[in-house]
């Protein structure tokens, strides 16, 4: 099994407060990962931390991907190296389709100018699954787009972009249902025993169709606490109170290990 | 040839001087010969030529400045002059295309769509070589009651030349008039229009994109004059300044007493690529009546570090970012312009001009 992510005591801040102090965390092929948190501990911090968001400062530690250390590049080659983002709050950008932004993305990951017809193909068929009306591939860029169509509309980026480590960061936050069932299933489609799943999330149902391997629960700067998907059910039913003092206990990717 | 042009685009109420944004004064030379070649679409049986005698009862009012549309109207050497006749549509839009070699172009044009009409005028200003040119251009619109013009003005002259252009329209009852301006060359464009909702329900908009690189001036006033009832305007100008470019925006609703129920809404977004471009904006609201919605909103600066940290998360360099953005503000105003090919040829001009090293 082959490491994807590799963070190596990570402190990460903004200005000069410190949001993440000391966090590790290994990411396999092959695994899903959830990590969850009360409001405010930092899980959009280590999302923007790991893609490579400039208004965050790491102040010491290191991000490898397959073995590289990628700590200082920009979110670009991040990107191309096949790291994913899925935000909570995607930017409008007018003026730009969602079809031409996502074919300018697939020939900057790939190297390769996609086809026109072939694109539109992979594009349309994505959006079905999506249960996204075709029309949308030709609006400006989330622009006009309610909370639930920009959460399909980043999983239609990720299926399409097909990377090799995703982070969604609260891709169900909003969404009805239905919309939570839509985009499970197409977060579904895309994991395969290749690529990995960082899923930041507060509500199990997204992530109940998917095989979790790993929950991790972010408190006090750090992974306190690892486990398997039992940890959901347990954090759904006591919240984060009802943990008690394993929190303290146990921590990083070596926790992991030993929680499986 | 030596030309001088005062008092050009006069904000229609003067500010402190030191502001910058009064009035602007152009000032070049042009060889005395003309030499320019026109390729001009053939006007459909619906279309008939027009002069300047049709429009002797109406009152335009000019943007530029009376001393510029004189002079271009008087030592006037082309033009477009075409009158739709009364309910008709014209479905292909009157085309002329000027490419210029030397000397000074001064088109006097005029659209004259009859009541119930519609027509599209495409005028296009390019440029052969690298010899300074200088065009100025007038064009006088009627849109007499519930007629629609469409007038798309692209201008890519080389860096060496000077443009000015002045429009102005009256739009009746029901009509509307929609001037989409595309500014993407020149080293100085002077560019006014003067829209004037004399009906009922007139409507109007005037969408600009505008690309400023090296020492290039851009200068524009737009004046939407609300006379009628329930008038609606609407003025918006996008564009990317670069190096040391110069540009001066002047937006103005002027809501005239009677103009009850009318809106009007300004928008400007300038995206600002050097330390050293310097934007001027005057954004300007007149009410004379109560019942009247006045809206302004500007966007001016660098582009936004969010925007930049999404499309990169994407796989886009920061170049390549920058460059879509820009490309962005284009294609929403060539939604406007009829014509793949021409579309095409501004977006390959428009990619020519973004060098990489003008984007960092």
């Amino acid at each position: 099994m082959s490491t994807l992510l590799e963070i190596r005591d990570l402190t990460v801040g903004v200005g000069e407060k410190i949001i993440l102090r000391g966090l590790d965390l290994t990411i396999n092929a092959g695994e899903t990962h959830v990590l969850m948190g009360q409001n405010g501990t930092g899980k959009s911090t280590l999302a923007s931390a790991i893609m490579g968001n400039p208004a965050y400062t790491v102040r010491s530690g290191s991000i490898l991907f397959e073995g590289e250390d990628i700590t200082n590049e920009t979110a670009d080659k991040r990107a191309r190296r096949g790291l994913f983002l899925s935000f909570q709050n995607p930017e409008e950008v007018p003026g730009i389709t969602l079809e031409n932004f996502m074919r300018t993305a697939k020939s900057a990951v790939t190297g390769e100018k996609p086809r026109v017809m072939q694109f539109r193909k992979d594009m349309n068929a994505a959006m079905d699954k999506l249960n996204m009306p075709q029309g949308y591939a030709s609006r400006e860029l989330n622009v006009g787009f309610s909370g639930g169509e920009k959460k399909k509309a980043e999983i239609l980026q990720l299926l399409l972009l097909n990377p090799k480590l995703a982070i969604l960061d609260e891709a169900d936050s909003g969404l009805d249902v239905d919309a939570i069932r839509i985009v499970s299933d197409g977060v579904r489609r895309y994991r395969n025993e290749g690529n990995a799943l960082l899923i930041i999330t507060h509500n199990a149902k997204l992530v109940e169709e998917l095989t979790v391997d790993y929950v991790h629960v972010l408190d006090q700067k750090k992974i306190s606490l690892t486990g398997s998907a039992e940890l959901i059910t347990r954090i759904t039913e006591g919240g984060f109170a009802g943990l008690g003092d394993n929190k303290a206990d146990k921590g990083g990717a070596s926790a992991s290990r030993e929680a499986q | 040839m030596e030309i001088k042009l005062k008092e050009l685009n006069a904000l229609p109420v003067r500010t402190w001087h030191r502001l910058g944004v009064n009035g602007n004064t152009v000032e070049t030379s042009a060889d005395d010969t003309l030499s320019y070649s026109v390729t001009r679409s053939a006007l459909p049986d619906i279309v008939t030529e027009t002069n300047a005698e049709e429009l002797r009862c109406a009152e335009f009012r000019t943007a530029v400045g009376e001393e510029a549309t004189e002079y271009i109207r008087r030592e006037s050497n082309a033009g477009v002059r075409v009158r739709a006749r009364r309910g008709y549509e014209v479905e292909k839009p009157v085309t002329a295309r000027y490419s210029l070699r030397s000397g000074a172009l001064l088109d006097d044009n005029i659209i004259f769509a009859e009541a119930g009409s519609s027509l599209t005028v495409v005028l296009i200003f390019d440029a052969f070589n690298g010899k300074p040119c200088f065009h100025g251009g007038s064009t006088r619109i009627i849109a007499e009651n519930c007629a629609t013009v469409n007038l798309i003005q692209i201008q890519t002259l080389n860096n060496a030349s000077t443009h000015i252009s002045d429009v102005s329209a009256i739009i009746g009852n029901g009509a509307s008039v929609n001037v989409t301006q595309i500014e993407l060359g020149g080293a100085s464009a002077t560019v006014g229009c003067h829209l004037k909702l004399e009906g009922n329900t007139a409507s109007a908009r005037a969408d600009t994109f505008y690309f400023g690189n090296g020492d290039r001036r851009l200068d524009f006033n737009y004046i939407a004059r609300h006379l009628g009832d329930g008038t609606t305007s609407s003025l918006t100008a996008s564009g990317a300044l670069f190096d040391r470019c110069d540009k001066t925006y002047r937006g103005t609703l002027d809501f005239i007493r009677g103009a009850a129920g009318s809106k009007g809404a300004e928008i400007e977004n300038t995206l600002l690529f050097s330390p050293d471009a310097r934007n001027r904006s005057a954004p300007l609201i007149l009410c004379e009546e109560e019942d009247v919605e006045g809206s302004h909103a500007a966007s001016i600066g660098k582009i936004d570090a969010n925007k930049l940290y999404y499309m990169q998360s994407r796989g886009l360099s920061e170049v390549e970012a920058k460059r879509l953005l820009v490309t962005a503000q284009l294609e929403t105003v060539l939604k406007n312009v009829p014509g793949e090919e021409e579309r095409e040829r501004l977006r390959d001009y428009l990619s020519g001009r973004i060098k990489a090293n003008a984007l960092r």
